[in-house]
């Protein structure tokens, strides 16, 4: 390799050093918030002066928190489900068919990501108002719905491009039909995008804030919306337990989705090895 | 309805055994067009039951094109492909029966061995009992029976192939298709394979229809191979007979290795044609083909290892050309020569080991080329690519 690091001399230090200081950038804020939510400071002191579950107690004896983890998980989960029955279909669509202006379409299903997620916030907020979906769970899982769908597309896609379509061939000249093949052979080959794609569209959901602030109501708030509402009241450890049962479950899923890929979820793409 | 009913009746009333007389896979001027282009051309071809044939030539000639038709992937533009007499162009693949093996082995990567090779079973709804016997007997026909619990990523590219074999062959497919199967192995895998192809046909009588741009792959395996170009064969026979009297410059370029001259034709006369060839005063004698007319050039085409080397000029019944050694290389069980000829045009020669005895000539040897003017192969018309291609 021409950047070798063991040829680069004393000028890998300088390497080693930048990547510690960006590690630490990324992971102390995390580390701060978990180390608050057992700290017995109500006033957020650091370091915190003694350890306690104060917090965590105080978060479930609390009714409206445990509403809101409900709602986030209700959300999260819908909006996971509708957008993978959306996309993997998508998905085989822009990789597989054979029409004029994919390219365009596949531009259009990314344009989510790059609208500033306000625009796409007021935009929905008006037109629930106006068709009477305002304030409602189904307003919520909508608009989740809109900056979730490019992850399930584009999971899935990459899966089914690094898919070897004469696998569907073999299963086929085999003597199984279209749907058979789909289902036993082109589906468990893509599985490693299809749950990808689910995990980033439930997480998308999970600590959404922005769109969630426009969509919620006094009686209907998620656990981001929860923290926010909270913090500007008063500022209370609970935030922090709640937000590291927030990074808990982040940090579960993606282990889980590591684990899960390494274990085989990448069959498609093998033959290139 | 009725009426397909009667003639099933009839058809069944004659009695005759299925398949005596009638081929198990006929191609009847099939034709693929995309747009103008012609990937396939008038493809006439018909296999009894039992044969190996091939489909040889270079990429693009439409010999994948051709298999892909005959499997169902693909639909011609025009012609009929039938098998054991009734055309397939209505069934999907699915419903073909044939078998087939791809050129990258197409295991699918979730399923362990064993699965794999039940797939065609499971999904033809055969009974549990009757799925392990066949995968039992199918898996030890190809020798992997200790790996059938085993992910296809676990096992060698040769043993992958020999999966995709027991997974073509368990339900007992009319016809087995392979399109470049051993293309991705290395050398020695290869060769192992195509024993292991040879005797599974032999064994087992069924019907291969193979795909390869491998010549000798093609010689190795096959009871007849149809050597196909630009979309079309060219010429259909036994390795013996393509390599003995190819019908056209193509096919004596595409097998084996030879020497090609232009020359140009003097005379023809008693059956005998006279070549003189480019600024040299030699002559060669060969056959007389259509449309040579005296003036005009021909192509001649010779085959190394009918050539013979002397120190002496042959006798008046050989063609004879003064020629020097540039390369000799000793190969064991031959000696190959590069000689070139008075104009410096190349000419290769492969004798035997025991032909040459003690000695053998050297580089810069002056001698003299001989061979029998029956050996002498002319064609009348070529194309440049078909002069090149050995060089390459």
């Amino acid at each position: 390799m021409l950047l070798d690091l063991k040829s680069m001399g004393r000028f890998r230090f300088t390497l080693y050093g930048a990547n510690v200081l960006v590690a630490l950038f990324l992971i102390l804020p995390i580390v701060f918030i978990v180390a608050l939510s057992f700290g017995s400071s109500p006033w957020l002191a650091f370091p915190p002066p003694h350890w306690t579950l104060r917090w965590y107690r105080e978060l479930v004896d609390k009714r409206e928190w445990l509403v809101a983890i409900g709602n986030s998980f209700k959300i999260g989960i819908s909006v996971m489900f509708l957008s993978l029955a959306l996309g993997v279909p998508a998905a085989f669509g822009l990789v597989r068919g054979r029409f004029a202006g994919r390219n365009a379409l596949a531009a259009l299903f990314m344009t989510p990501l790059i609208v500033p997620l306000v625009i796409i916030a007021i935009a929905l907020y008006g037109l629930y108002l106006s068709i009477g979906l305002g304030g409602t769970s189904v307003a919520f899982v909508l608009s989740h719905l809109v900056i979730a769908l490019p992850f399930s597309v584009i999971a899935t896609s990459n899966a089914l491009q690094a898919f070897d379509e004469n696998l569907e061939k073999a299963a086929i000249v085999c003597g199984a039909t279209r749907l058979q093949a789909l289902v036993r052979v082109t589906l468990p080959g893509i599985a490693s995008g299809i749950v990808a794609g689910a995990l980033f569209s439930f997480l998308i959901s999970w600590d959404e804030i922005v769109l969630a602030i426009f969509m919620s109501t006094p009686t209907l708030q998620t656990l981001p919306v929860k923290m926010w509402s909270a913090l500007r009241l008063d500022l209370t450890p609970v935030i922090a337990a709640a937000a590291t049962l927030m990074i808990a479950l982040t940090v579960v899923l993606l282990v889980f989705y590591v684990a899960f890929a390494r274990q085989g979820g990448s069959h498609g793409a093998r033959d290139d090895a | 309805m009725l009426e397909h009913a009667e003639m099933a009746m009839a058809a069944g009333g004659k009695a005759t055994p299925s398949g005596a007389g009638v081929p198990m896979l006929a191609l009847d001027g099939v034709g693929r067009h995309f747009g103008d282009f012609v990937a396939v051309d008038d493809v006439n071809l018909e296999l009894p039951q039992g044969e190996f044939l091939t489909l040889l030539g270079p990429s693009g000639s439409g010999k994948s094109t051709t298999l892909y038709m005959t499997a169902g992937f693909d639909r011609p533009s025009s012609g009929d492909i039938r098998i054991l007499g009734e055309s397939v162009l209505g069934l999907s693949p699915n419903r073909r029966n044939v078998g087939m093996v791809f050129q990258r082995y197409s295991l699918f990567p979730h399923m362990t061995v064993w699965e794999n090779v039940a797939f065609p079973l499971s999904v033809r709804r055969f009974s549990g009992a009757e799925i392990r016997r066949r995968v039992g007997d199918t898996l030890r026909l190809v020798q992997l029976s200790d790996f059938a619990h085993r992910k296809p990523s676990a096992l060698s590219g040769g043993q992958q192939q020999r999966v995709a074999l027991a997974r073509a062959l368990v339900y007992e497919p009319r016809i087995l298709l392979m399109d470049e199967p051993l293309s991705a192995l290395d050398r020695k895998l290869r060769e192992d394979l195509q024993h292991e192809i040879r005797s599974l046909h032999e064994r087992l009588d069924v019907t291969i229809v193979y795909v390869t741009h491998d010549q000798e792959e093609a010689l190795q395996l096959s009871d007849r191979i149809a050597v196909f170009n630009h979309g079309r064969i060219v010429q259909v026979g036994s390795g013996e007979q393509l390599y003995r009297r190819p019908a056209n410059s193509f096919v004596a370029s595409f097998i084996g290795a030879s020497t090609f001259l232009v020359t140009t034709v003097r005379s023809t006369r008693d059956g005998v044609a006279t070549l003189a060839m480019d600024n040299a005063e030699d002559v060669i004698r060969g056959p007389v083909v259509d449309g040579l007319d005296p003036g005009r050039p021909a192509l001649v085409m010779l085959r190394p290892e009918r050539l013979r080397l002397r120190a002496e000029p042959p006798g008046d019944d050989c063609n004879a050309v003064r020629v020097r050694v540039r390369e000799a290389v000793f190969l064991g069980d031959n000696v190959s020569y590069v000689t070139e000829t008075g104009d410096g045009t190349e000419i290769r020669v492969k004798e035997a080991e025991h032909a040459v005895g003690d000695g053998g000539f050297r580089a810069g040897d002056e001698c003299w080329l001989s061979w029998h003017p029956g050996e002498t192969h002319v064609f009348s018309d070529w194309e440049d690519a078909d002069v090149h291609r050995q060089l390459g």
